[in-house]
């Protein structure tokens, strides 16, 4: 309710400032239709929509990029090696901090919108967001296992770069759509609203998100993580229970 | 092709503790077959569906209790109708369940050592490939030789001929009336800490490593063998769900369930399906698994693997 009366808000406040503006000051707006996003049971992943307003000057180019960024967790990769002839040897490093999402959304190819380095010191890369563990800094592989790592986490849609993730509608108003899966940790995230002029960044805004578990979800997850010790026991429970009725069921229906 | 695996069904269920969606008739399926296998040979089935659940995308410490806690539940429903049918030697059982919590507690300490090293998943790579390899192919060499002996129209070989083997020659002496021997206690002790060390390190029952050592070593009547090693599988496996719940936190409560739901049915049929099956067929069947199994490992081993890197979990914390 609170997110959809923002929305207007931004938007409203959008057309009244818009015009009043500088012409050469770009101004943007933007809000989430959904600032929650809920875990529950059925949970198969979500769709992260942005929607907002743009004013900028006539002349020139005007791109919107939106990046979803999710908490950063611990991370690490290895890579097999053969060792006396077998697969048994591995090469790791370890990450201190990888963000557990990041998506981002334009309306063409990134590489169109800006140079490279300009979109890594902006924070639209992935490999910009790794903040590689001390330990494993040094290591002659670091370059690889990094790339290979936003590689795997590419193919399970965590890093995510959509091309054709935001559309411009009339007026200045554009919505972009983020897609997470169902591996998408719970937690804060942070949404980024960039808007960039002939290349150059010119203006941004910042919101957040929250995934969080709602329900049975959440109330099995907080009772592993406060309860161990009878999580454990329910678990045991659960087994030797389900095995006895099995048991007795299929005496009855199906005896010798 | 984890999201292909899994998406496979047209509805999913959420695991709180995995942070993943998976397809519940998938789970149950599995569990199905595992437990199927599970009751037929009176294995708990961990050493199959740890590694099925790993292949489609589960974090390793997940499918480890999730694996132990089926072969909790597949066991203890199976126990049931062994100890109906009098096949459980309980004294026997009891004793190698006290070798195994034993074990379980030395191969926690020899994992965690063998980590610091950095030599854990080589060593347990190499022991299971070469275990396994060895196991299966003795059992389904011996199995063999016996049915082509049955069907020559010779006596069926007798496994209890001897009385001179180790297991009498050791001191402690205990009477084991339901397998009518009298043996050291010494030889069931250690298979248990045998086992228990490999189930601490492997996230498995043990049932199939047990059976064969019931068989060879403790020269138990055939009988008897499932049965008891059956009590010592739902023991060893229960202790194992209690501490991963406990020290890791890594027993997920709904993909148990779901496993848990078609492993208990699949015991059921499993019991019923070895009932059938003679003692010789028996053991080549679990010896052809086992070797099956052994193969894919040692194909790992050898080949280029198909997948070169291994990523941490998304959550990170598993």
């Amino acid at each position: 309710m609170m997110a959809r009366f923002s929305l207007w808000m931004v938007l409203l406040l959008g057309l009244i400032i818009g015009p009043a503006a500088q012409a050469q000051s770009t101004q943007v707006s933007a809000a989430l239709i959904d600032d929650a996003v809920l875990v529950t049971s059925s949970f198969t992943g979500a769709k992260v929509t942005v929607f907002g307003s743009v004013r900028a000057g006539s002349v020139g180019r005007t791109d919107i990029v939106v990046a979803v960024r999710g908490p950063d967790r611990p991370a690490w990769i290895a890579q097999r090696k053969r060792t006396a002839g077998l697969w048994i040897g591995k090469d790791q490093i370890s990450f201190a901090a990888a963000p557990t999402f990041f998506g981002v959304a334009s309306a063409r190819p990134l590489e169109q919108i800006a140079p490279s380095d300009t979109l890594s010191l902006y924070g639209l890369r992935p490999k910009g967001q790794l903040d590689i563990a001390k330990a494993s800094a040094d290591s002659p592989l670091a370059d690889k296992l990094i790339d290979a790592f936003v590689a795997q986490r590419q193919r399970e849609k965590l890093y995510v770069d959509d091309p054709n993730g935001v559309k411009l509608l009339k007026g200045g108003l554009f919505r972009a759509g983020i897609q997470m899966p169902d591996r998408t940790p719970p937690g804060l995230y942070t949404a980024k609203v960039m808007v960039f002029r002939n290349g150059r960044p010119a203006q941004s805004t910042l919101t957040t998100l929250v995934v969080t578990k709602v329900g049975a979800e959440r109330a099995l997850f907080e009772f592993a993580r406060d309860h161990a010790v009878l999580h454990g026991l329910a678990g045991v429970l659960l087994a030797l229970i389900a095995g006895l009725s099995a048991a007795g069921i299929v005496r009855r229906f199906a005896p010798g | 092709m984890v999201c292909q695996l899994t998406g496979a069904a047209f509805m999913q269920v959420y695991l709180p503790i995995a942070e993943m969606a998976v397809s519940p008739w998938l789970m149950a399926t599995l569990g199905l077959v595992v437990g199927c296998l599970s009751g037929i040979f009176g294995v708990g089935g961990g050493f199959l569906m740890t590694p099925l659940l790993m292949l489609m995308g589960i974090p390793a410490p997940v499918a480890v209790a999730a694996g132990a806690n089926l072969a909790a539940a597949s066991s203890m429903s199976s126990v049931v109708g062994q100890f109906e049918r009098r096949g459980v030697d309980l004294r026997m059982g009891l004793v190698i369940s006290i070798g195994g919590i034993i074990g379980v507690g030395i191969g926690s300490l020899l994992f965690s050592w063998l980590k610091s090293q950095g030599a854990a998943e080589a060593t347990v790579r190499i022991a299971y490939t070469i275990l396994l390899g060895s196991l299966g192919t003795s059992l389904v060499w011996e199995s063999l030789r016996a049915i082509a002996k049955t069907r020559a129209g010779g006596p069926p070989p007798n496994f209890r001929r001897s009385t001179n083997d180790i297991a009498h020659r050791l001191p402690f002496k205990v009477r084991f009336p339901r397998s009518k021997l009298v043996i050291s206690v010494i030889p069931p002790l250690a298979i248990g800490i045998g086992v228990g060390i490999l189930s601490a390190i492997m996230g498995v029952g043990g049932g199939f490593i047990l059976i064969p050592a019931l068989v060879y070593i403790i020269h138990m009547p055939p009988n008897l063998v499932v049965g008891t090693s059956t009590l010592q599988v739902l023991i060893t496996a229960s202790a194992t769900t209690f501490l991963q719940s406990a020290a890791n936190g890594s027993l997920d409560l709904v993909l148990s369930a779901l496993l848990i739901v078609g492993g208990v049915m699949g015991a059921q049929f499993g019991v019923i399906i070895g009932r059938k099956l003679k003692g010789e067929q028996l053991r080549a069947l679990l010896g052809a698994l086992v070797l099956l199994v052994a193969l894919r490992l040692a194909a790992d081993l050898v080949f280029v693997p198909s997948t070169l890197f291994e990523l941490s979990s998304p959550g990170g914390g598993l």
